[in-house]
């Protein structure tokens, strides 16, 4: 959808909705509107080092607060306008309505319907609609979703006649404790099938053990897509959780009309990766975390595994300010293109009593690879930012510059503005 | 099953559920945190305040510890509505989104503790990454439209 349709649809609903201005004043109505420039030197198809200056417009809408009143209204879009003539953004869409949704909410009977563009995540459901999703609470033991419409996914794809996503997931839960899901999908591009999946997840909690686990049958290539099972466990103030996932390329990414490149090739093959590891936590204090990351990836055609590790810490203070980092390694057997080693460091501060700015953050970045990549084999990216309120609290302007150097750009410099304006009539 | 079968049972099936749902009284969630958190930048670790879980809410499973980042699925599968009690569907679309042509680490640079993902000179590394677990690209950029970002290179 072209920018400027999509911005009278937006402001469309919305001005409908001022029309009930008188009975829907009583509603919390949230506005947020963040404006962003976008600075930076690229190849053109006609220039070298051309100047990009990209301006982008981020708006959100909360009409009215789930809970409390029963209709409400959500969109959000943004949209860009290049303000430099040039044809970097030649083949890319110039914006997107992300969701506009009316929902109904009954906290009571525990009813939630949604109409319009929105994200379902439902079981072996995680896509964008134009449609109806309707969820109930039967009992405290059952719950049913189901949702009907057209995939967001396709609108490019083969016109949008025939196209339709449906499914639903049945829960079943006693308490908190245990909870079961079986979920099916359906997505037709064209009137054909596009993707057919059918699914179970569950949730299970034994004391201070949690074990987490869904599983997703692909009822077009008819065969298992993907197992991947979790369990998490506390020892004092240390967190483990153990993982593992076992996915059929065939069928995870044989998803029809629906696929795309890269992964389309991916789906004709029969091979399958599992990847297991545990990642653990230790809270040294409030404001002190460390952590491991442990993690493998085996490929069974292939015969090549892969190992990462990493070491994580953070610390935070009372307010707004705190640093934190990361030291990884990947390592992949006798390859050494999946070799890499990845270091970072962050930091973030609340500044009061200074004139310029009221929060300032850095992020350093290092990596290391084990086979050149266009000649280079390593790189590094730096980011600063600050930002400072002006005049009220609701309108806050942030500078941030980049640098990165490394195979794909060397000595590059970014900048961004953007001014963010938050409204509420709370 | 011909298609108007299948249109009528759909249909059939969704008054079913909202007159059951009308019948129906249960506990629900709140819709909001029932207090306003001020954690300034730490994350929320629930177990701070709450047991391990109670009758409707496995609260350990929501607790932002470092890894969260990387292990929330399951718990945002399971129990969306927790979710939803502190964050708005435009939180999620900040990484989860059907076409964002900003990295979230670039539309937001000033919350480096938030780990979004794609941090720095991600160009080179997704190759690599890429190579080791393409599972994990699938999930965001398997579809026509979110893999519009692949294509320049990938066709």
């Amino acid at each position: 959808m072209k920018v400027g349709k999509l911005w009278v649809v937006f402001l469309g609903v919305f001005l409908l909705f001022s029309n009930y201005l008188d009975t829907a004043k009583a509603a919390n109505v949230s506005i947020r509107s963040e404006t962003m420039v976008r600075f930076f030197e690229r190849d053109t198809s006609s220039k070298t080092d051309a100047l990009i200056v990209p301006a982008y417009q981020f708006l959100e809408i909360d009409w009215g607060e789930p809970g409390i009143n029963p209709l409400t209204f959500h969109a959000n879009a943004w949209g860009r306008f290049d303000l430099t003539d040039n044809d970097f953004f030649e083949d890319q869409a110039d914006g997107e309505l992300l969701y506009g949704y009316l929902q109904y909410q009954s906290v009571e009977k525990g009813i939630i319907a949604r109409l319009g563009r929105q994200s379902v995540v439902a079981g072996v459901t995680n896509e964008s609609l134009n449609g109806l999703y309707l969820k109930a609470l039967f009992s405290p033991l059952i719950d049913l979703s189901v949702y009907g419409g057209r995939p967001v996914s396709l609108d490019d794809t083969d016109g949008r006649d025939g196209d339709s996503i449906y499914g639903g997931r049945l829960g079943f839960r006693l308490a908190a404790r245990y909870n079961i899901g079986v979920s099916y999908k359906m997505i037709k591009n064209d009137s054909t099938d596009a993707e057919e999946m059918v699914g179970v997840d569950f949730g299970l909690s034994f004391n201070k053990l949690f074990i987490n686990g869904t599983s997703s049958y692909n009822l077009i290539t008819e065969g298992f897509a993907e197992h991947s099972y979790e369990a998490l466990f506390g020892v004092a103030k240390t967190r483990f959780n153990l993982f593992y996932q076992l996915f059929a390329f065939e069928d995870y990414f044989g998803t029809g009309a629906n696929n795309a490149n890269p992964f389309r090739i991916l789906a004709q093959t029969s091979e399958e990766l599992s990847t297991y590891g545990v990642d653990i936590t230790h809270n040294f204090s409030e404001s002190v975390e460390g952590g491991i990351k442990l993690a493998r990836n085996d490929y069974d055609l292939l015969g090549e595994a892969s190992n990462y590790g990493a070491l994580t810490a953070m610390w935070h203070a009372d307010d707004l300010s705190g640093i934190g980092g990361e030291f990884g390694v990947s390592r992949g057997g006798e390859n050494d293109r999946n070799d890499m080693l990845l270091a970072r460091i962050y930091g973030y501060k609340e500044i009061t009593g200074n004139r310029l700015l009221d929060q300032l953050s850095c992020d350093l970045l290092y990596a290391k690879y084990g086979e050149p990549i266009f000649g280079e084999d390593t790189s590094i990216f730096l980011s600063v930012a600050g930002s400072r309120k002006i005049v009220t609290n609701n309108l806050r302007l942030k500078v941030s510059a980049d640098y990165e150097s490394g195979p794909y750009f060397d000595n590059d410099f970014r900048g961004m503005l953007s001014l963010i304006y938050l409204y509420s009539n709370q | 099953m011909p298609s108007y079968l299948k249109m009528k049972s759909g249909i059939f099936l969704l008054l079913l559920i909202m007159t059951l749902a009308a019948c129906a009284t249960v506990y629900q969630l709140p819709a909001k945190h029932p207090e306003e958190l001020d954690l300034g930048s730490r994350l929320p670790i629930c177990t701070d305040c709450h047991e391990s879980r109670d009758d409707n809410i496995t609260y350990e499973l929501f607790s932002h510890i470092s890894t969260w980042y990387d292990n929330h699925r399951f718990a945002a599968y399971q129990q969306e509505q927790v979710c939803n009690m502190c964050h708005q569907q435009s939180y999620c679309n900040e990484c989860h989104a059907v076409r964002v042509e900003l990295k979230p680490s670039d539309k937001i640079p000033d919350q480096p503790y938030r780990q979004m993902p794609h941090r720095g000179d991600y160009l080179s590394r997704h190759a690599i990454e890429g190579r080791i677990n393409p599972t994990s690209c699938f999930r965001c950029h398997g579809n026509p439209k979110t893999a519009e970002t692949c294509a320049p290179c990938h066709g």
